[in-house]
């Protein structure tokens, strides 16, 4: 299952993890954002072990929306050590995703 | 997702206008986007639901029961809700937006889309609005819009609040993503 991260964890559950992190960055009235929450959710639990998929609620987090400069939704951050490895902004199809996770597994 | 799409119900406009209607549709049925419009049979309105349905799509329409008695309203949409007044129509079609697409049209086009922006305005309505600006139809009114913020009636961050396509197929880039233009547009709302 993906996990909510907000600006108090964000450090440590991302930036920390000893995993690759996928970050959903979406809000509840955004539609397009609908299309990529249940893929979000099928690479969760597809990768379970081998990398962390976490969802921030734009609205709830405004600061590391802002550190990020995140203006279109969804915008979804690859991270890998604490820095960001890759990005995809818009509703895309799932493959570009995966495409961009493997690359750093 | 849901796409409320305002449009021209005129037959007397340059076909071109009537083509791209067409293409928005059948785009809109390809990427699996819902379609709630005015429910008209004829004009833009009548080319868009044409289109969303002969390519497998889910279309919406929403009119007022008095135009449906004049026999304005499209024969075969998927669903078809009558409302009590134009305001009604209006009101319904916000609710059920998860964005909007104005195609060019008179000024009961017009009045929905810059009820949109200013729905935006306020932080009443969230999600994106998009101008297709087929043949440039739009030219004077964007220009307008310039107009407005250059005198102040209008904030410059109130242009984040629209997105203007050439074509049905930017118009398709631009629904998947929403630009989140002001974090609380209530606070920037008064000039």
């Amino acid at each position: 299952m993906a996990i909510e991260v907000n600006d108090n964890n964000f450090d440590d559950l991302v930036l920390k993890s000893d995993k690759p992190v996928v970050v959903d960055f979406w809000a509840e009235w955004c539609g397009p954002c609908r299309m990529v929450g249940p893929i979000m959710e099928e690479i969760s639990h597809e990768y379970e072990g081998r990398a962390l998929v976490a969802k921030c609620d734009v609205d709830s987090c405004p600061g590391v929306s802002a550190k990020y400069s995140i203006r279109n939704i969804p915008t979804v951050l690859f991270f890998k050590d604490g820095k960001i490895a890759d990005k995809q902004v818009g509703a895309v199809p799932k493959n570009n995703f995966v495409v961009k996770l493997n690359a750093l597994i | 997702m849901t796409v409320c799409v305002f449009a021209s119900s005129s037959s007397r406009i340059d076909n071109d206008y009537a083509t791209a209607a067409s293409t928005l549709g059948l785009l809109l049925a390809k990427a699996k986007m819902d379609v709630v419009y005015g429910g008209g049979g004829i004009g833009l309105m009548g080319s868009l639901a044409d289109a969303v349905l002969e390519n497998g799509g889910k279309i919406t329409g929403v009119i007022p029961s008095f135009m449906k008695d004049e026999g304005w309203d499209h024969s075969h949409v998927s669903e078809m809700i009558v409302t009590s007044d134009m305001g009604e129509r209006k009101k319904k079609m916000f609710e059920m937006a998860d964005a909007i697409v104005a195609l060019p049209g008179g000024v009961g086009t017009l009045e929905e889309l810059t009820e949109a922006m200013t729905l935006r305005q306020l932080g009443l309505y969230e999600g994106s609005i998009i101008i297709l600006n087929t043949l440039n139809f739009y030219r004077s009114f964007i220009d307008f819009l310039e107009h407005m913020v250059s005198g102040n009636f209008l904030r410059y961050e109130h242009k984040g609040m629209w997105e203007i396509a050439d074509t049905p197929q930017e118009v398709i880039e631009l629904l998947g993503k929403t630009k989140t233009w002001h974090r609380n547009p209530r606070s920037i709302a008064r000039i």
